[in-house]
């Protein structure tokens, strides 16, 4: 019986996109937090539209918050100078 | 793309209208020109304006031409997504150290097809929507941008590799790297453009506080047919406004933030923009508060009368605060200087700040030109040699050099052009293609 070679993650090369985000110290909590917020905005409007048309203001009503001016920061509008 | 060689004979810094036509006058002359852009995509501000004054022309189908005629001119080499680090003097030209940003695309393999961005799923405000807007974390910059190549924002990319599988060339490169390239250049024509006065230089106005307080390059955004929402809606609950302000003088001629000068573009922006609100919303009402209007170019005043006559309300009134109330309406104290300075509070759903002109870029540590007091390029020879900085053979035109309209800044590109063009035959740094291809 050979010996057993261990192939696990940490033998392989790193690929290109692993070696960009370990240089860039990975993805900020932040961002993750963002993401996952559009995740649930994005749910938002498709269960809103579900139902049929609907026109911005009644999306914006339904959804709680408009989408595109949740792109700035918290707080902040995203269309500041 | 092609690489950055060697030798060039005039370097034009900002890709904007002005950098694209002095770069085409230059070319059109023979002689070889680089045109350094530093974001993804070359057209500056006016690609992304609505409509032009006073001829209400569509901005983008005059910019995009030239944004077409400058990327496959002969003798321009376009370069995006680069900036210039250093100029310094050497003999009779310059040697030009430029730092190419990394694409993470192979521009070469990039077919633009727009696979990468839908697959993406992480949306980022869109810098060309003044942030009303998405893009994703891997985008090509909008519609009419040359090149049509994505670029990654390694900043907001959550690495999860859906870019690099969907991609039908296999282009997406993760290990690119910025890239510090030399050349040498005959002249160098600085047309790096404008900023519009940050809002948080008037806290009292609520700019980048309140919501439906917007800076005038978002409104054009918003009237634009290409814009974030296809029509005017206001971005707290995408409502159609219907009682519109304009503040005019809003990051002009005031000394309180370091703005003293007036930035020439304002009330004729706000005019048109006010103009063209009239025919996009029924029955909207639209007032200009305004110190005093400055219609000073070949058809202005004629425009500004047209817009009085169809329904703008001009007010000669000092607006001191917006304050925001129920439903994100906005009341504007105003004092009212046609009436013996009467303080009045209106109400209005959205209220635009017209926004003065600020240079984008610095010349300090780059280029040993000197800046004048209000932050643009010194022109010693204003009167006579309007392009010429305070270091021969670097040129400067458009709004680099001041503020101005979008007519005066292609007559100073020519103007600049002429002159780097006269440097070279000069200083004999022109030379013949054959021995320039030798020199490269």
């Amino acid at each position: 019986m050979g010996e057993k070679t261990t192939t696990g993650k940490a033998d392989r090369p790193k690929r290109p996109i692993e070696i960009l985000r370990d240089r860039l110290g990975g993805v900020s909590k932040e961002l993750q937090a963002s993401v996952k917020e559009q995740g649930r905005i994005r749910k938002l409007l498709r269960g809103a539209l579900a139902g049929g048309p609907r026109t911005v203001p009644e999306l914006g009503a339904e959804c709680d918050r408009w989408r595109f001016s949740r792109h700035g920061q918290p707080g902040r509008p995203a269309h500041a100078g | 793309m092609p690489e950055i060689r060697k030798r060039y004979d005039a370097l034009v810094i900002g890709g904007g209208i002005t950098g694209m036509q002095a770069a085409l006058d230059l070319g059109e002359q023979g002689y070889d020109v680089l045109l350094v852009e530093k974001y993804a995509s070359i057209g500056g501000i006016m690609v992304g304006l609505n409509k032009v004054f006073p001829t209400l022309d569509c901005s983008s189908c005059i910019c995009t031409p030239r944004m077409a005629e400058s990327s496959h001119h002969s003798h321009i080499q376009v370069q995006t997504w680069a900036e210039v680090l250093k100029v310094d003097p050497e003999g009779d030209g310059f040697v030009a150290t430029i730092e190419k940003k990394p694409r993470y695309v192979d521009e070469d393999m990039c077919i633009g097809c727009s696979k990468c961005e839908l697959e993406c799923p992480v949306d980022v405000p869109h810098e060309f929507d003044q942030g009303l807007g998405a893009r994703r974390a891997i985008y090509i910059p909008h519609g009419n941008a040359i090149p049509q190549k994505a670029v990654l924002d390694a900043e907001h990319c959550i690495f999860c590799g859906k870019c690099e599988k969907v991609c039908p060339t296999e282009c997406i490169v993760f290990d690119q790297v910025a890239e510090q390239v030399e050349t040498r250049v005959g002249a160098v024509i600085i047309a790096t453009g404008l900023d519009i006065t940050p809002m948080a230089r008037k806290p009292e106005y609520g700019g980048g506080r309140l919501l439906n307080v917007m800076n005038p390059l978002a409104m054009e955004r918003v009237q634009s047919s290409n814009g974030p929402y296809g029509r005017v809606l206001r971005p707290s609950d995408g409502k159609i406004p219907r009682k519109i302000a304009y503040v005019q003088c809003a990051g002009s001629r005031d000394r309180s933030i370091g703005v003293p000068y007036c930035s020439r573009v304002c009330c004729m922006y706000s005019l048109k923009q006010a103009l063209l609100l009239r025919h996009y919303i029924h029955g909207v009402e639209v007032t200009l508060y305004h110190m005093d209007i400055r219609a000073f170019g070949k058809g202005y005043e004629q425009f500004y009368q047209r817009t009085m006559k169809e329904g703008v309300r001009v007010i000669k009134g000092k607006v001191a605060t917006i304050k925001e109330v129920d439903n994100n309406d906005l009341v504007v104290r105003v004092e009212m200087l046609d009436e013996g300075g009467r303080v009045e509070e209106r109400r209005h759903d959205l209220v635009v700040l017209a926004q003065g002109l600020v240079p984008a870029w610095h010349a300090h540590g780059v280029v040993a030109c000197d800046e004048a007091s209000d932050g643009f390029m010194a022109t010693p020879e204003g009167k006579i040699n309007p392009s010429f900085t305070t270091l021969s053979g670097v040129f400067v035109a458009g709004v680099a050099a001041g503020p101005k309209d979008i007519p005066d800044a292609i007559v100073e590109a020519g103007e600049a052009a002429m002159a780097a063009a006269g440097r070279l035959q000069r200083t004999g740094w022109h030379k013949v293609p054959a021995v320039a291809a030798a020199a490269n």
